[in-house]
């Protein structure tokens, strides 16, 4: 029975189909629609990904979509999955531009497909083929489909093609507001005489200004005395696009995702004129300022659109028509009430459900439980997919252990499994997960050459084998095997995990991004003094704060980690963690620390030492302890400080940590800029620096000036203010969302040789 | 002659109205016609209302659609053609009534119908204040007729009465105007005009006069039907059946919309598309713009 059950397609009542990595309106909408539905405790909802072609570089969620995937309200339908739904929605022609590669984890009765832009820009120009759209939603999906433009504009744009035979609805389907978060202050008052705040909220993208600095000018009031113009969504691009320095009453902030409910409030009125080229498909930005009561300019072409809610003029009026309306405070009241008014009337109730009922959507009645929410039984024989993680690491267990703070924080139903170089991958396996130890090929004493042979075989087997949901790669050389695999697999999302901090010598190896779907930098500390290869790429890549293996607040508290080292609490805890000494001389060094350490009594040392290294010799101290353990960031808060290399994973654990540490860069010329990262920390008051081959005569008087305990305090001091690490939470969002997107974004004739 | 005959199939008449205007009420009113057939909302999400108590019609739409879950499934994904085969199956020489409220039929299929396969339609209004205060208590209650809801005294919203208001103001308007360009005849009862009198044979008289148009069955006028449905709410001021009555009442005086919310749509929307006086084209599926 249970095996029957296996073969059923889970079921869940309504699927958002989307590329929802789009930061725009179309991202908004759809979490605006999820915000709604969520409330409603008897529907059942799952989340198709699509990566879509427009969007080449790697965007994540949009976070407000990311919010309901993260509270599991939401089901996601990974590729390799069945499900069925009735109604499926598809947000956005563009994500069915292309058939998809693989065949979708879904079954619909009925598709949805919303039209969110004009099929033609108001020059004309074909922006979609809605006619090869609807073929390859029927072609992968589901033969029923319905087309809902989203607005008048959208649908007027449809009356010239008449090659898609799919019925267009009769209703709009507009962008849902949810007036409760867009509070309407009624009895605020109209702006004093002597100023004025207008405003604007769009993507930064040129089509939406005005074509001309003249109408800019104007429009929004430049250089006028008393009015404050705030551009949330400007940037360098504006100077570009117009040629000229911006106005001084221009108060101009970057676009972002953060509610925009504060930025609007702070207006009195709200002006907006684009490009003539542009086409608004229905304005939300208007819609959202309307929503909060602003008094409203637009160009005449809104009117149809917004009625009586706003006022329609050229730009060379906007001056004179604000004016006129301050100068009559019951006027201006009027206009606020006639905005809000319109948004009630279209906004102001639950419609979303009730539009997934008006095409057919059948309610069950039953109050939506775990299980029902969790579309089991249906899954409950189904298997977890696979990432895998492949790595390098021929000296240390960074990127091991960078990938395990990612692989560790994934979802249930993706199976972590490590392919790596690293000779500690027992690490991994002695946490659960299952490994594939590839040998690099200095440990073998092989031919580069052959041995990149060997291991394009070896990935292609495993790829072969394992079916993963993606491949993320995690080094700096990405061996010419690897880039030959992946070659083989190009419907495979792979992810390159590249740190900063690269040295000049690895500069061929940016050329490797190509090889991979997407790359992602962790975050650095001291990325400001970063100079390497990779500074130049950052707008390429996708960018989260550092990577945390252990979070700090999930460390063991400091009594508990000073009991399970046999800590008094008169000692003073040094860790020493000086890596494996593989390919950089830290003998001498060693030897040196530990004998300034143990000159002060209160000292007890704790010597991390790394799985790859032999155990150091002496010397015997009782207060000198050396352990292997991993992770050994679980008790760092038994540490009054610490002596270490300033690789990636020990730099971030011990700063944001909070230990007060003295950085020994390893400075072998295959490592990243260890000394970037320690030299960083000592500028900045967050830590010392000793180079070894530089300033081993200071190494005493560093030591002592660690020891200080007035010196530590300040140094723990500012470390606390240092901004939480969430890269690790972070990457494995990213690697979740990316590992479950069907994908859309390559033409046939793209992805294999012909 | 009808489309019913044309069909082989029964006639269609479509009772179109918001839900709370009483048209349970009026539905029973109309029972007791071997050749009228009065289901109610064949269209809801929840179900295929009122073949329940038509098992013969059930058994035989279950049968050919596929079980109970493939006409409720029917139902909702094609409700033209399922509609069509409930025709078929009562049979011709009858007539069905059903009821649609909005959020059940989208435009285009409610066009079709209406267009394609209905001989008359009926529209039915109430007051838009006390048709919301109704609904507002049915929610509360999550019972949809024949519970007293006088005792409850919820707080209603200005701005979820006037999106509510809204909407049902655009549903009707637009199916008005699809009756009228599709040239069926279309009969308008008004809950508060028609139905809420406290003689059950003026209420009769009124129907039949207000129902004339439509060659309903000589029997299915109401007179002398006795309904089991009562008035729900006893309490006379629409502003005193809820808790914030007078605060809702300055809040729309000053609003300059408190004759509109105490007026149903037969003063203004649909009565202007019925004297073709509008020519806009309102959307017709759920009441949203």
């Amino acid at each position: 029975m249970q095996q029957a059950l296996s073969l059923m397609p889970a079921e869940v009542d309504v699927v958002f189909v989307l590329d929802a990595r789009f930061e725009g309106g179309v991202s908004t909408a759809v979490a605006a629609e999820l915000d709604e539905l969520a409330r409603d405790h008897e529907l059942s909802i799952g989340l198709l990904l699509v990566k879509a072609h427009l969007l080449r570089l790697p965007w994540p969620i949009h976070p407000a979509i990311r919010a309901h995937i993260s509270s599991g309200r939401v089901q996601i339908l990974r590729p390799g999955e069945e499900w069925a739904c009735q109604l499926a929605l598809v947000h956005h022609p563009v994500v069915f531009e292309h058939m998809p590669r693989a065949p979708l984890p879904l079954r619909a009765e009925r598709v949805i497909l919303i039209l969110h832009h004009p099929m033609r820009d108001a020059a004309g120009t074909l922006q979609y083929d809605i006619a090869r759209v609807v073929g390859n939603i029927r072609d992968s999906l589901c033969e029923d489909v319905l087309v809902a433009p989203v607005s008048k504009v959208v649908r007027d744009t449809l009356g010239f093609h008449r090659s898609c035979d799919a019925e267009i609805t009769a209703e709009d389907w507009t962008n849902f507001l949810d007036l409760n978060a867009w509070p309407f202050e009624a009895e605020k008052p109209p702006p004093p005489p002597d100023r004025l705040v207008i405003g604007r909220h769009t993507r930064p993208d040129p089509q939406k200004w005005p074509d001309a600095w003249a109408d800019a000018e104007l429009a929004y009031l430049a250089g006028k005395d008393g009015i404050e113009v705030r551009i949330l969504g400007g940037g360098p691009f504006l100077e570009e696009l117009y040629g000229a320095t911006l106005p001084s009453n221009w108060v101009v902030s970057e676009f972002t995702f953060s509610p925009v409910q504060e930025f609007l409030q702070g207006l009195d009125a709200y002006v907006y004129f684009h490009s003539d080229a542009w086409r608004e498909a229905f304005g939300r930005n208007v819609m959202e300022a309307l929503a909060c009561g602003l008094v409203t300019i637009l160009p005449p072409v809104f009117e149809e659109l917004f009625g009586d809610a706003a006022i329609y003029c050229t730009p060379v009026d906007v001056l004179p028509t604000l004016l006129k309306l301050r100068a009559d405070a019951t006027a201006w009241q009027a206009q606020r009430q006639r905005a809000r008014l319109w948004a009630v009337r279209n906004f102001g109730r639950g419609v979303v459900r009730e539009r997934l009922n008006l095409y057919g959507l059948r309610a069950t009645g039953a109050e939506l439980t775990q299980s029902r929410q969790a579309g089991l039984p249906a899954l409950a024989g189904r298997r977890s997919r696979p990432v895998l993680f492949l790595s390098t690491n021929g000296v240390g267990v960074g990127h091991l252990t960078q990938q395990l703070a990612i692989a560790e924080r994934l979802p249930s139903g993706l199976q972590p499994v490590f392919a790596s170089m690293c000779l500690s991958l027992h690490i991994a396996a002695e946490r659960g997960h299952p490994v594939f130890y590839l040998p690099h090929h200095r440990h073998l004493g092989a031919d580069p050459a052959r041995w990149n042979l060997a291991l394009a075989e070896s990935i292609f087997d495993l790829v072969r084998h394992l079916q993963p949901a993606m491949l993320a790669y995690d080094g700096t050389a990405v061996f010419g095997g690897v880039v030959n695999a992946l070659g083989e697999f190009p419907d495979l999302t792979t992810l390159w995990v590249r740190r900063a901090m690269w040295r000049e010598c690895h500069r061929p190896f940016l050329h490797s991004a190509g090889a991979f779907t997407t790359v992602v930098e962790p975050g650095e500390l001291a990325s400001d003094m970063d100079h390497g290869p990779t500074r130049d790429q950052r707008a390429l890549v996708h960018t989260v704060p550092p990577i945390l293996h252990i979070d700090p607040e999930t460390r063991l508290d400091r009594n508990a980690a000073r009991a399970h080292y046999g800590l008094e609490s008169s000692d003073i805890a040094v860790a020493l963690q000086l890596g494996s000494g593989a390919d950089y001389e830290m003998t001498l060094v060693r030897q040196r620390v530990l004998t300034a350490l143990l000159a002060d009594p209160r000292v007890v040392v704790l010597e991390i030492v790394s799985p790859l290294a032999p155990m150091p010799t002496g010397p015997a101290s009782p207060r000198l302890q050396q352990i292997r353990e991993f992770p050994s960031f679980l008790y760092s808060r038994a540490m009054d400080a610490a002596v270490g290399v300033a690789g990636y994973n020990a730099f971030h654990e011990q700063l944001l940590g909070g230990i007060p540490t003295l950085f020994v860069p390893n400075e072998a010329p295959e490592m990243d800029s260890q000394v970037t990262r320690a030299q960083w920390a000592e500028v900045r008051g967050l830590g010392l620096c000793l180079r070894a081959r530089h300033g081993i005569g200071d190494l005493s008087s560093r030591v002592t000036q660690l020891l200080d305990d007035e010196f530590r305090r300040d140094i723990r001091a500012r470390l606390l203010r240092l901004a939480p690490a969430t890269g690790a939470r972070q990457m494995a969002d990213f690697v979740a969302d990316y590992s479950a997107m069907s994908r859309t974004d390559r033409a046939p004739q793209q992805s294999y040789l012909r | 002659m009808t489309r019913a005959m044309h069909d082989s199939a029964a006639g269609l008449l479509v009772l179109l109205t918001g839900q709370r205007a009483g048209s349970n009420y009026f539905l029973s009113m109309l029972q007791g016609s071997a050749e009228l057939v009065v289901l109610s909302e064949v269209f809801n999400p929840r179900a295929v209302y009122g073949l329940s108590t038509k098992p013969r019609i059930a058994a035989e739409l279950e049968a050919r659609l596929g079980g109970a879950e493939g006409v409720h499934r029917a139902f909702r994904l094609y409700p033209e053609a399922a509609l069509l085969e409930l025709r078929r199956v009562i049979g011709p020489g009858k007539q069905v009534l059903i009821k649609i409220c909005p959020a059940q039929v989208h435009g285009n299929a409610l066009r079709r119908i209406i267009s394609a396969q209905a001989d008359g339609a009926i529209l039915l209004t109430r007051r838009r204040l006390e048709q919301y205060v109704s609904f507002v208590k049915a929610l509360q209650t999550r019972q949809w007729h024949t519970v007293a809801t006088t005792e409850l005294s919820p707080r209603v919203g200005v701005d979820p009465f006037l999106s509510w208001a809204a909407d049902i103001d655009r549903w009707l308007a637009g199916v008005a105007r699809i009756c009228r360009d599709a040239g069926i005849a279309l009969a308008h009862v008004d809950y508060d005009r028609h139905l809420s009198l406290p003689d059950p044979e003026h209420v009769a008289e009124h129907l039949e006069r207000q129902l004339a148009g439509l060659a309903l069955p000589p029997c299915a006028t109401g007179r002398k039907q006795q309904s089991f449905f009562h008035r729900q709410d006893g309490a006379s001021d629409c502003f005193g059946r809820f808790a914030n009555g007078a605060e809702m009442r300055a809040d729309l005086s000053t609003l300059g919309l408190l004759d509109y919310a105490l007026s149903s749509q037969a003063d203004d929307g649909i009565a202007r598309v019925l004297d073709g006086s509008s020519s806009a084209s309102p959307q017709v599926g759920s009441g949203s713009s």
